[in-house]
């Protein structure tokens, strides 16, 4: 069975030019039952470095503030990492969102895949709604409108630059609203695996009307043969 | 009762269990000779059959939450079989959860079955 480890970048530099094979050291393995992604704003409490669990109070107090005039891109993504509570378990994924950074998230198989993997986002972890108005979700009819979804993600497993204002909205599992890992060549067939990348980020409408907090579950869709 | 996910018959009558487990089904270790027919065991108890293939191929499909509740969560969804003959692949995508079977059709030089991992077809 082919599994699937998700590392972040979290290095000193802030644009990571180098990926996991140069430099691993720069890169933390999310335990994915303990630890989690923070989608927040720029705020001196909650911020890289910080050595205790963030209390919701202090989560909505860093919240990224809507802006009426342009989009907002969600600035800073935090790792909560539980082994480093007491020293440092907020850790900055480094390059998450930025233009022109290719290597911010990792995701480590360790054998072959039948298919290409992709990444999702859905409402919730049953993978069977989009209605959530992060996912581009609305209160009047057509309610599901995945081509507004706010996560936006690029692959770079291959591609050296993302360029500017990259990234394609992800809702659901169609053909359309999902990005795949492996740019787009199909499957892994490296019997030992392959390591692929991407970037994410979330853009907030101008004057978005619907201040919140919004969940969503991030997924990655993979097969094997078994 | 038999629980096998799938069972090959061999055109010289032998025959291979597979396991019961989605994920180590043992697709791999299929011996390399002509297959006569493959009973490919649904959620429902039932089978479907596959006969007189050239080559045959099964994978399952599994997601795996990495952010928001319940991540680390991974759920084997679908089991596919598909078998390829005079250039057309009959594909079987069966939702493990519910046993809803879909059926689909394609040529072998369509994107979806060129990207297919090789190593899966039986030889």
């Amino acid at each position: 069975m082919t599994s699937l480890e998700l590392y972040v970048h979290t290095g000193t530099v802030k644009s990571p030019e180098e990926n996991f094979v140069t430099t691993p050291a720069d890169y933390t393995l999310v335990d994915l039952v303990n630890d989690y992604l923070i989608w927040t704003g720029v705020d001196d409490t909650v911020k890289d470095g910080m050595t205790t669990e963030p209390s919701e109070t202090q989560l909505i107090n860093a919240s990224p503030i809507i802006d009426p005039a342009v989009e907002v891109i969600v600035p800073v993504c935090l790792l909560m990492d539980y082994s480093g509570i007491g020293v440092d378990c907020l850790k900055e994924v480094k390059g998450m969102g930025t233009d022109h950074v290719r290597y911010a998230f990792l995701f480590h198989f360790d054998g072959a895949t039948a298919t290409e993997p992709q990444l999702e986002a859905w409402d919730d972890d049953t993978m069977l709604t989009i209605v959530n108005k992060v996912l581009g979700g609305s209160d009047v009819t057509p309610i599901e409108n995945p081509e507004d979804s706010m996560v936006n993600a690029v692959c770079t497993t291959t591609d050296p630059d993302p360029g500017e204002d990259w990234g394609a909205p992800l809702a659901g599992d169609g053909a359309t609203y999902v990005v795949k890992l492996n740019q787009g060549d199909g499957a892994i067939t490296e019997i030992g695996g392959k390591d692929l990348y991407a970037n994410i980020k979330i853009k907030i409408p101008t004057n978005f009307a619907n201040p919140a907090i919004e969940t969503f579950s991030l997924c990655v869709r993979y097969t094997f043969i078994s | 009762m038999n629980t096998s996910l799938f069972i090959v018959l061999f055109t010289d009558n032998d025959i291979f269990y597979g396991r019961k487990d989605y994920s180590d089904a043992g697709w791999g270790e299929i011996p390399n000779k002509p297959i006569k027919k493959i009973f490919f065991r649904l959620p429902t108890g039932d089978y479907i059959i596959l006969s007189d293939y050239e080559n045959y191929y099964h994978y399952v499909e599994a997601v795996k939450v990495i952010s928001g509740a319940n991540a680390g969560k991974v759920q084997i969804q679908y089991a596919h079989i598909l078998g390829k003959r005079h250039q057309r692949v009959v594909e079987y995508k069966i939702n493990i959860l519910s046993g809803n079977t879909e059926v689909k059709v394609y040529d072998e030089d369509n994107e979806y079955i060129q990207k297919l991992n090789k190593d899966g077809w039986t030889k």
